[in-house]
């Protein structure tokens, strides 16, 4: 699943022994397809989307109902860019297989990557009116209603619609992009109940996101949170006063109860202010929280030609499109 | 957004409860009123009953149906985020001012759920500054500027009632307009003077827009500067504009501008500002009426009875008709009068209005005077300013001929 890896820290242990089990029973179910789709995955593995496309194709003429396949599809045409015919292969996927949670999920993303919001819902709601529990839906759903928000928001406000709405567009778009890590892996957990014919298996109704993925991602969360707190550091540092305010996320709200206008403004002035400024970060504490948040405990000592202090903060980051920005910021400490 | 949230709860809008079940399809809401206001109101009172589900989805129709519709967008945004599972504190606040002229409208619309005063039926209240339409005069608009409402009120078979009322916005300084470009709408009694259609103006104006008469005679003599004071619609792409917005005209959404034109005769339809309305009976309005039209008839009587100084004791002593005072203007009538034989004053289509938010207790006749003499004649509008003094004596202080 699209989401399925960067939110697979919430994944339990107990529903990794399910999602094992359904491939298990997926690859008995279909012993007979797995020629064709292995040859897709092999190229998908080896970042060759074209080839892949053709393997499938040539597979589906054969077995033009191997849903897997179809799905898998599916996600090589989002990898080609052809959303267009993404769309297609998830909405006929929904069409035949309507008890099939993914393919509305993944037609979501695609409307939301568009910025259709509203079908985006439309096709969320419908994956979890026959799945109400599936995670995955009621996440991106989270999302959509935060996108779909902000933009009623705008209008209510004419604001810019450049504002927030852009940037829940690209979260949603770069979490497609980066599914390109493990697309073989949870294309091969996809459909995970058999085709039409055969009734959903219960297990389908649990998400399946790849277990074995989970800390790897982690890892990889969390070595982006470390970038985007040592860039907001070193702009500070370089008293690089757009680049400093760059890393405090649209929705961040000052501390002190300041208007976010009255607070660029003060800091503006601050960092520009000093001959120099000095900042040491101390023993950051990473912690992931999943659904693109993420929590830092870290000691910062500033130094500057005027002021020096040393003080332990609380901040919080949300992730935004492939860069987390800052969406608080407490100091918890001080001394 | 400490602030956003206290006032929502004013409305009774911070039941906005995190939904833990996905939406399904609301049964029983096929039939909705398709008037936006209404929807609202239905949202509104869908929350405070706690039904935010349903709310949510009146919202989602209401916002699908009028994107424009701020106020909806609003609220419709707060109840995406509980869905979310998150804190309406995370949308950007940097425009708290437009936030709280959104709750301002709400509480506005929602004061008015009960629809007009004589909606419900019972006995019939008017707005206080209107007092009497004669026969040919099919319909009045009063707009309470407090309130940001506007109301028609029909003339039928000799009885005044009201039978439509919408949402209206008035000038960003508020109202009591004094000199040009303050922002302000004027308070006083005008008359539609023509419709401009949509096709001829910005897109600021919405369907179309109906000037009114401002400076009048009683705002040209208070020294009153400005013009183009416009009844009008919204720009397209909005449904409403904010309680206080326009440049001192009054503004009203396009359907509901639309709605209006049946009841609105360019030249003829009067229009009230008032600052406030009271709501007295009928029978009050139509009493006070019947005492006017007999003041106004005596002086008339007087006039013919080429009495001068019995005609010239109508007027009070600061009396003033466009630059001319009472000493000037009594010598005026000694002069003409004089060489009359006989004058023939006939008075109708009388409209008589109290006049909103002046100190004194002012009175405002309008009608049509058939004057004939041995040497001239002529048919014109005229309206003169009646004052009730703490004496009890009822003087003009003010006469015009209408344009």
């Amino acid at each position: 699943m699209f989401f399925s890896h960067l939110r697979a820290t919430r994944v339990s242990p107990k529903r990794a022994s399910l999602a094992a089990a359904v491939l298990l029973s997926a690859a008995l179910a279909w012993p007979a397809y797995a020629d064709g789709l292995s040859d897709a995955r092999g190229h998908i593995d080896a970042g060759n989307f074209s080839a892949a496309l053709t393997a499938l194709d040539e597979h589906l003429r054969e077995f033009p109902q191997d849903a897997e396949a179809r799905f898998t599809r599916g996600l090589v045409l989002v990898k080609l860019t052809r959303t267009d015919e993404a769309i297609q292969m998830f909405a006929d996927l929904t069409r035949d297989y309507p008890q099939l949670p993914e393919p509305y999920n993944n037609l979501a993303v695609l409307y939301a990557q568009r910025g259709d919001y509203e079908k985006s819902r439309d096709a969320l709601e419908a994956a979890l009116a026959t799945h109400p529990s599936y995670a995955t839906a009621h996440e991106n759903l989270g999302d959509v209603y935060t996108a779909l928000a902000t933009a009623a928001y705008n209008r209510a406000l004419v604001l810019d619609d450049s504002n927030e709405t852009v940037r829940v567009k690209l979260s949603l778009l770069n979490q497609l992009d980066s599914s390109s890590v493990g697309d073989t892996q949870v294309a091969t957990a996809q459909p995970s109940t058999p085709p039409a014919t055969a009734q959903p298996a219960p297990a389908s109704t649990t998400p399946v996101a790849p277990v074995s993925q989970a800390p790897a991602n982690t890892d990889a969360l969390v070595d982006g949170v470390r970038r985007a707190l040592f860039d907001w550091a070193e702009a500070w540092s370089n008293q690089n006063v757009e680049g400093y305010l760059d890393s405090y996320d649209v929705s961040f709200l000052p501390d002190d109860g300041q208007s976010r206008s009255a607070w660029n403004n003060e800091r503006r002035r601050r960092v520009a202010a000093p001959g120099f400024i000095r900042i040491e970060l101390i023993e950051p504490t990473i912690e992931i929280l999943g659904n693109g948040r993420a929590t830092v405990t870290v000691g910062q000592v500033y130094e500057s030609d005027t002021y020096s202090d040393r003080v332990t903060k609380l901040m919080e980051f949300r992730k935004r499109g492939d860069t987390w920005r800052i969406v608080r910021e407490t100091v918890v400490s001080t001394g | 957004m400490a602030r956003i949230h206290a006032s929502l709860a004013s409305l009774g809008l911070a039941a906005c409860a995190v939904l833990a079940t996905p939406v399904s399809a609301m049964p029983g809401l096929l039939m909705l009123p398709p008037d936006p206001e209404a929807q609202l109101l239905s949202a509104i009172s869908q929350l405070r009953d706690g039904d935010s589900d349903v709310a949510f989805s009146t919202l989602s129709r209401l916002t699908r149906q009028e994107p424009g519709f701020r106020l909806a967008q609003y609220m419709y945004a707060n109840l995406l985020m509980a869905r979310a599972g998150r804190s309406a504190a995370e949308l950007p606040n940097e425009r708290s001012d437009a936030i709280a002229s959104l709750i301002d409208e709400a509480n506005k619309r929602w004061n008015h759920r009960a629809g007009h005063p004589n909606a419900a039926g019972g006995d019939t209240v008017l707005p206080h500054p209107l007092l009497s339409l004669p026969p040919t005069q099919r319909y009045a608009v009063v707009v309470d500027l407090t309130a940001g409402r506007l109301y028609v009120i029909e003339n039928k078979d000799g009885a005044l009632r009201v039978v439509r009322d919408v949402y209206a916005t008035i000038g960003r300084a508020g109202m009591g307009k004094e000199v040009e470009g303050d922002g302000r709408t004027p308070i006083g009694v005008y008359r539609v003077t023509s419709f401009l259609p949509d096709s001829g103006l910005p897109d600021l104006y919405g369907h179309g827009a109906y000037p009114v008469s401002y400076p009048n005679a009683w705002d040209r003599q208070a020294g009153r500067t400005g013009y183009g004071i416009w009844m009008h619609g919204v720009p397209h792409s909005t449904y409403s504009r904010p309680p206080q917005s326009s440049e001192g005209c009054v503004a009203v959404a396009n359907r509901d501008l639309e709605s209006l034109a049946p009841f609105i005769k360019p030249g003829h339809t009067p229009v009230v500002f008032a600052d406030r309305v009271d709501w007295i009976p009928a029978s009050e309005a139509e009493l006070l009426a019947e005492l006017l039209r007999s003041k106004v008839q005596n002086w008339a009587s007087d006039w013919e009875s080429l009495n001068t100084d019995a005609y010239l004791d109508h007027y009070a002593s600061d009396f003033r008709a466009g630059n001319m005072d009472l000493p000037a203007f009594a010598a005026h009538k000694h002069r003409v009068n004089a060489r009359k034989n006989f004058i023939d004053v006939e008075l109708d289509q009388m409209e008589v209005f109290r006049y909103p938010a002046v100190d004194e207790r002012l009175y405002l006749v309008r009608f049509r005077q058939r004057y004939a003499s041995d040497n001239y004649k002529s048919t014109s509008r005229k309206e003169q300013m009646w004052r009730l003094t703490d004496n009890g004596r009822w003087e003009i202080v003010n006469e015009d001929n209408e344009a």
